[in-house]
């Protein structure tokens, strides 16, 4: 087991919230197999509540559609977007960061001043305007998150890359006799990395909720399951039936949770500084 | 000073840091002749290592010349400067640092292997061993990271991989303070014996005269960015002249004996600062 990860192993809450998480990814991707009930049909009667009858195990919402088959393709909807919408965000600001802090200068300046120009936009903004613009499909959201998050990743990677520079590693690998491009990449980047890969798990949960927020406003693909679109639904009947909120709210809540809480282990596990006995 | 025969010719360098009062190396020259064993001591905060990373050209000074071979040094770009470096090695005061916490050590001695086309692809495993073999490691260790090493062996590496490119000059940078009485002996006997084999020259610097005395034949005193003295090793410290000299040697007599070089090597006790 490599150190890194036996470090993680260490932190009790962030492997709880890992194999949450993977349980709620299995459960996610095999929904079809383990509760095959179309989400979106029309099952039962309406508005039955949860543990009252086996057919429908978390009761049925206005429509009288399957609430556990509805979270469960939620939680795909969710979890596919986020994780697409982190990664694409990240590789970005990663190439961002990468080419400011080696380079310098004025393309360092440049890069870094539109970086701050995206930065001043609140993200949730940027999302709106993106969605509204190209439309309500997963994609568009997915992109419209990543436009908005990437610039994390890059200041957080340009200030790796600047304080790395100088350390007597680099300079020993540039002694060595190392072209630049095998210092920017074999040195420079794998040293660089650890902080992004942890700032990527927890924007992740800043992704589940962009998604669930425009799905609650309406502005997510209509006819997917979402546990935003799910609580937005439950608005309307949320005094007599709060369950129907409650339940994607519970959903959406753990899975943040969890997903905070791997990110913080891994930040913990990969820093560079604890790397050393 | 050697004159025209010289490998290594400083002349006048001077580095002063931004917003620093006094120059860290202030108009600082020296020579260092082929094969040629030469000790720069001086007291922390004098500007040694200042002084071997302008050598390096991991800084660049305010002013002043560097004649490497022969060549201008400070002109060399590129290309050029990546080339002329496998002849001009230096070893970090520490190790630690000087290693790629995240590649394993024979990843790290295969560096120069690579960067100067000296091993082909499929050779560079038993090269790497060979190396880890000359500075009296295990060749198993390649397979480590450098965090699973002792601070011993993580010298050693640092040693083997600046003499991988086979230098002509070694600028090593406090090589052995951190090593025990035995790995001591064995790394200056190593290095001995490339000095008088392959006429490796050296600028040993440390703030230890004892290593000094046997790892020089001349020694260069450096106060506060300055050279101060410089001669002969035996005769500078026996006469000194300069105050700092002087003050290096009275610390010097002070230190427990089991932490001097110059003592029998297989002296039974082992220095407090083993690992």
């Amino acid at each position: 087991m490599s150190p890194a990860l036996a470090r993680f192993a260490r932190d009790r809450a962030a492997l709880v919230a890992a194999f949450l998480l993977l349980g709620l990814a299995l459960a996610a991707a095999a929904a079809p197999l383990l509760w095959p009930v179309d989400p979106d049909a029309v099952g039962g009667p309406p508005l039955l509540r949860p543990f009252l009858d086996p057919a429908h195990p978390l009761g049925t919402d206005r429509l009288g559609r399957d609430v556990l088959a509805r979270l469960l393709h939620g939680a795909r909807l969710s979890l596919t977007v986020a994780v697409a919408a982190a990664a694409a965000s990240s590789v970005l600001g990663a190439a961002v960061g990468l080419a400011a802090g080696l380079v310098g200068g004025r393309i360092d300046d440049l890069l870094m001043r539109i970086t701050d120009a995206f930065q001043t936009v609140p993200g949730f903004l940027l999302a709106l305007a993106f969605v509204s613009v190209f439309g309500p499909d997963a994609r568009s959201v997915v992109l419209a998150i990543a436009a908005s998050a990437w610039t994390g990743p890059a200041r957080l990677i340009r200030a790796e890359i600047v304080a790395l520079r100088g350390r007597d590693f680099v300079l020993a690998a540039i002694v060595a006799g190392l072209p630049r491009r095998d210092v920017a990449l074999r040195v420079l980047l794998p040293n660089a990395l650890p902080p992004v890969v942890a700032y990527a798990a927890v924007s992740v949960a800043s992704a589940v909720l962009i998604e669930a927020a425009l799905s609650f406003l309406g502005l997510a693909d209509p006819n997917r399951a979402s546990w935003g679109a799910m609580i937005a639904e439950g608005r309307a009947v949320l005094v007599s039936e709060p369950w129907l909120s409650i339940l994607p709210g519970l959903a959406l809540l753990s899975t943040v949770l969890a997903v905070n809480l791997v990110g913080e282990g891994l930040n913990e596990a990969l820093a560079p500084r604890r790397a050393r006995p | 000073m050697t004159g025209a025969s010289s490998l290594l010719e400083v002349a006048d360098l001077t580095k002063r840091w931004p917003g620093a009062g006094a120059p860290a190396v202030d108009a600082v020259s020296f020579a260092i002749g082929a094969g040629e064993r030469v000790a720069l001591v001086g007291a922390s905060g004098s500007g040694k290592t200042t002084l071997a990373r302008l050598v390096l050209r991991l800084l660049e000074p305010d002013r002043g010349t560097i004649r490497f071979s022969g060549r201008d040094f400070l002109a060399l770009r590129g290309e050029a400067l990546r080339r002329t470096r496998a002849e001009l090695q230096l070893v970090f005061q520490d190790p630690l640092a000087a290693l790629d916490p995240r590649r394993r050590i024979g990843a790290q001695l295969a560096d120069p292997l690579r960067a100067h086309g000296l091993v082909p692809r499929a050779e560079r495993p038993a090269a790497v061993g060979a190396l880890l073999a000359r500075v009296g490691l295990d060749p198993a260790l390649a397979g480590r990271f450098p965090h699973e090493l002792s601070g011993g062996q993580r010298q050693r590496v640092a040693i083997a991989r600046a003499l991988a490119s086979r230098p002509r000059l070694l600028v090593l940078d406090e090589p052995v303070a951190q090593l025990d009485v035995s790995v001591k002996a064995q790394i200056l006997a190593l290095l001995d014996r490339l000095h008088r084999e392959e006429k490796l020259a050296w600028l040993w610097i440390t703030h230890d005269l004892g290593s000094a005395r046997i790892a020089s034949e001349r020694i260069l005193v450096m106060d506060a960015g300055r050279i101060v003295e410089e001669g002969p090793t035996a005769e500078v410290l026996a006469r000194p002249r300069a105050a700092a000299t002087r003050a290096l040697l009275a610390a010097e007599l002070r230190l427990p004996p089991s932490d001097r070089v110059d003592q029998p090597l297989t002296a039974p006790s082992v220095s407090p600062r083993t690992m």
